[in-house]
């Protein structure tokens, strides 16, 4: 326990003077220097999964699908992101929309989770993959797809990490989706740089992921896990949470080009998801991977 | 935990209640073996506004994969253009011709016949005051587009049957004996299941109820039902004019007992709809032909005794609009005499407000006359009815295309809440204006006239109030007109309207967390305010790069680390939340228990909320108009006063009265004691 405490005050302070080098500068460099070093001594290098954040998921894997359940702002999420997924895909005028827009488009949903994302693409036609490091909600993803006799293109899971997946299929995805996983990964530049090697030239990757402000830290942590109750306790950890900036330099150095980056905000009341015009929260990122090579 | 528990508590009573309200539902089941088809979508009635939604969802090219099944009560009659016009028109405004248009639907009205407003005179008959509209004045399109309600039906039906449209069932003749609706449960939803008077059984996912002003699927859906009759009826008749004009313009008179309107067909033929009590309707109707030309012309010409002090005032006005340049309303055109009237075209109609609290329910939503009723002084009932299938089919599309069951309810709630903020003001403006204009009592009549004279007279008000207007909803004049005379209710009512509205939806919800985070949520709401203020300062504090920021920043960020204080009890807080050592988790759980002191707040909410789930029409009403406060404090302002006067007053009975009151109350004295312990 005390080590626990020492580790946490420890991380403590270094997020608060983390936070003092990256206002001090504003060069990619120091800004690379501070993500890099959020990877933890604890882990092997080269892997993206904290164990400790796994374990998390797994214990709420029975109220994954429940629509009014803990997961409840993950359901009202798609009612967002899907639309910032489709829309960032193909543009499609008004009277020539059919109900599959996605019809031909891989895309890779990395942390997939329960499949909610997932499955809510494939609905549109999309040919998804969703991988996942924890090998419990595999199971509860596929589980639910096999029982949904309403969705016929299914999905297909995969109990993976990014890293080791992208060996198999190295420039192959049209779309790759990172929603809500950021925040939970270790070595967020190789999980960064994994995730673009999937992706074909002209492709496109979407993140959302809270951003690291004190705001989050207060409402998105401290009110939403302890006091109301809305996300499971534990759930975030402030020092892994990625700035826009941040995540902005790390897609560039990536050879992509960052071309949204909305702000998004949850509505606790009425369970529903805005777009807003700041990112003190949330925040909604998409960029193109560029043709030309380094 | 202990608030979560409380709130669980308060709300298992409400939880309850709309379960046996279900399982009421459940009872009469239909066996649903019987079940013969199965459809996505279907539209109860066929009447203008239901073939004009099955049309729509036909065409649009997400919905068109879509099975949908119309039924309709009444047989397939075949459509014949006859020379003599029908006695029921309705006026198309703007918005209701280009959803027509992008059905393809006009082209049929047109190749038949309609006619085009292009000028509106309402003047009132208690006075001198007038009121005209000029489609070159506004915006140099028609105002109106008068059209047979059958033709028009005839026309999008044309279109129905078109090959364009194949997902699109009819079925004629349907006598529907039973509703049983969706019921969702947390894993799944059932159908609605729809039971025809011969056996048939058709499920469907999303019902829609357009079957008008009775509607039996807005029963079926047990929701409140705001209505009210105006005791009066709409006298329709088709009218051969005098002599041919250029008939394009659409008169209204307002008579003490009501509106007479002729609305134009071609140069030689008019469409009556007089407006009038029950009783004066009925006679109407007796009357021989002649008499009633007689009648009519009466009532379009004929003075009306007048207060000469109103009279005073109008002719004081109109000087002084005459030295101002502004026209005056002297220069009146005159309405076409009527020569007679149409054999067997009188007919008379009930008129009524409706306005269902909810368009939709879980797999079901309300189109048109059966989710509100207007009076139809302004023309606006079938136009708002058209407005629901544009933003419906809108929205239907968009769950579609978002991968979404088209009974998802935050599409159906979006349609609701997009339609109720368009329609409720409408409703409520027609509703003053009919009010308004029949109370005959001189101020009223004074303030009514000099206020439409008034806006008759500024030109650029009225072209800029009709320009904002047209900009936000394309609507008819008169509804401008409403807010010209001063009512600004639908002005008013906008910001208004919209906090009532999130309102009421944060108060008809009834989960636990939504119940617990709208107890917060004031405070908390209030309580970020300031925060969010000063996180944004510090966000551009750190944003700008000039020399003097970066040193005051520079310094500030020192200054920071010199208050070990503020760090540490940053860093206490950030550990109370983070530790489960029983010590930590007893303070936090006695810092919970602080919330759960805001008992009073709770309890006040907790009002609020009863008085918001009041099943009452008045309430409903009230609060609806954001006047739930006055409402409530109604009783209570009676009551004080009440003993204010009693006890004011020295006449001997009240005296007495109030003696013997307050004696017997202090006799009553173990019932005062014991009343407590005993409901306890």
């Amino acid at each position: 326990m005390t080590s626990k405490i020492l580790r946490t005050s420890y991380l403590f302070t270094n997020t608060l003077s983390k936070n003092c080098s990256n206002f001090k500068n504003v060069s990619g460099t120091i800004q690379y220097s501070t993500v890099h070093a959020m990877k933890k001594d604890d882990h092997k290098p080269g892997s993206t999964i904290d164990q400790e954040d796994l374990n998390k998921f797994t214990k709420q894997t029975e109220y994954w699908w429940d629509p009014s359940g803990p997961a409840k702002a993950l359901h009202s999420f798609n009612m967002i992101r899907v639309p910032f997924v489709r829309d960032g895909l193909v543009q499609c005028a008004l009277n020539e929309r059919n109900p599959t827009p996605l019809k031909n488009k891989k895309i890779l949903d990395i942390g997939c989770g329960g499949g909610i994302l997932s499955e809510a693409l494939a609905k549109i036609g999309a040919t998804v993959t969703g991988i996942d490091a924890n090998k419990d909600m595999i199971d509860v993803a596929q589980r639910h797809s096999e029982s949904n006799t309403k969705l016929v293109n299914k999905p297909n899971y995969c109990c993976t990490t990014i890293e080791d997946h992208v060996s198999n299929y190295r420039n192959y995805y049209d779309g790759v989706v990172a929603s809500e996983v950021i925040e939970h990964v270790n070595n967020q530049e190789l999980f960064v740089k994994s995730c673009i090697e999937a992706l074909k030239p002209g492709g496109r990757i979407f993140f959302t992921t809270p951003n690291r402000t004190r705001m989050t830290q207060v409402f998105g942590i401290w009110v939403a896990e302890y006091v109301l109750n809305i996300v499971p306790k534990g759930t975030h950890q402030y020092e892994k949470f990625i700035t826009p900036n941040e995540l902005t330099f790390l897609l560039e150095r990536n050879n992509c080009h960052v071309e949204v980056v909305y702000g998004t905000m949850y509505n606790v009341l009425l369970n529903k998801w805005d777009f807003v015009n700041f990112q003190t929260f949330m925040y909604a990122l998409q960029a193109e991977k560029l043709e030309i090579k380094k | 935990m202990l608030l979560r528990k409380s709130v669980h508590r308060l709300f298992a009573t409400t939880l309850k209640e709309s379960r046996t309200a279900h399982a009421c539902r459940a009872l009469s089941s239909i066996n649903e073996d019987n079940v013969r088809e199965k459809y996505d979508v279907i539209i109860a009635g066929g009447g203008m506004v239901g073939c004009t939604l099955a049309c729509a969802m036909g065409k649009n090219s997400l919905l068109s994969n879509l099975k949908v099944l119309l039924l309709e009560g009444s047989p397939n009659q075949t459509f014949e253009l006859k020379p003599e016009y029908s006695n029921r028109v309705v006026a198309l405004n703007q918005n209701t011709k280009s959803l027509m248009n992008s059905l393809k639907v006009w082209r049929h009205v047109e190749n038949a016949r309609l006619q085009p407003v292009r000028h509106m005179q309402v003047w009132d008959a208690s006075s001198d005051a007038l009121i005209s509209f000029n489609s070159s004045e506004i915006s140099d399109d028609d105002l109106a587009y008068i059209v047979e309600n059958d033709l028009l039906l005839h026309a999008v039906n044309t279109e129905l049957m078109s090959s364009d449209i194949r997902n699109v069932k009819i079925v004629y003749g349907a006598k529907i004996a039973e509703y049983q609706l969706a019921k969702s449960t947390k894993e799944s939803s059932t159908d609605n299941l729809v039971k025809m008077s011969n056996g048939d059984v058709y499920a469907c996912q999303l019902l829609i109820g357009a079957d008008g002003a009775n509607s039996a699927v807005r029963k079926a859906m047990g929701v409140q039902y705001l209505s009210w009759n105006y005791d009066q009826m709409g006298v329709v008749a088709t009218l051969h004019l005098a002599e041919p004009i250029e008939n394009n313009t659409a008169w209204q008179r307002w008579l003490p007992t009501g509106p007479v309107a002729l609305l134009p067909l071609d140069s030689t033929r008019s469409s009556l709809v007089w407006s009038t009590w029950q009783d004066k309707a009925k006679e109407l109707l007796k009357l021989p032909d002649e008499l009633f030309v007689d009648a009519l012309n009466d009532a379009l010409w004929k003075q009306y005794p007048r207060s000469s002090s109103v009279d005073a005032c109008m002719s004081w006005l109109g000087s002084w609009l005459k030295k101002a340049g502004l026209p005056d309303g002297e220069a009146r055109q005159l309405p076409p005499s009527i020569m007679s009237i149409a054999p067997n075209s009188r007919a008379a109609f009930p008129l009524g407000f409706g306005h269902s609290t909810r368009y939709v329910a879980p797999g079901v939503a309300l189109v048109g006359d059966a989710a509100h009723r207007v009076h139809p002084l302004a023309g606006q009932g079938v136009n708002l009815g058209f407005g629901d299938v544009k933003d419906l089919t809108t929205f239907l599309a968009d769950a579609i295309y978002t991968g979404c069951e088209i009974t998802h309810h935050s599409w159906l709630q979006r349609y609701e809440s997009s339609r109720q903020r368009h329609n409720v003001p409408t409703q409520i403006a027609v509703d003053a204006l009919h009010r308004l204009y029949t109370l005959d009592l001189p101020p009223v009549v004074l303030a009514r006239s000099l206020g439409l004279q008034l806006t008759n007279a500024l030109h650029p008000v009225k072209a800029a109030v009709d320009a904002l207007h047209r900009l936000y909803t394309l609507d008819l004049p008169p509804v401008v007109l409403a807010r010209s005379l001063g009512l600004q209710l639908t002005n008013a009512l906008h910001p208004v309207k919209a906090a009532v509205d999130a309102l009421h939806r944060l108060y008809t919800l009834d989960l636990p967390p939504v119940v617990l985070a709208r107890s917060l949520g004031l405070q908390l709401t209030n309580a970020l305010h300031p925060v969010k203020a000063a996180v944004d300062a510090l966000h551009r504090l750190y944003t700008l790069d000039l020399p003097p920021v970066v040193l005051a920043r520079s310094l500030g960020l020192q200054l920071t680390n010199a208050l070990h204080p503020v760090k540490a009890a940053v860093d206490a807080l950030h550990r109370l939340y983070t530790l489960d050592l029983p010590p930590v988790v007893l303070a936090r759980s006695l810092g919970l228990q602080l919330t759960n002191a805001l008992h009073p707040v709770k309890a006040a909410v907790d009002a609020l909320h009863r008085l918001y789930t009041l099943d009452l029409p008045p309430v409903v009403l009230a609060r609806s108009l954001g006047l739930q406060l006055t409402n409530a404090l109604h009783p209570v302002k009676a009551a004080v006063d009440a003993l204010h006067r009693l006890y004011t007053l020295d006449l001997p009975p009240v005296v007495l009265a109030r003696s013997l009151g307050l004696q017997l109350t202090n006799a009553l004295h173990p019932v005062k004691v014991h009343y407590p312990s005993s409901t306890r």
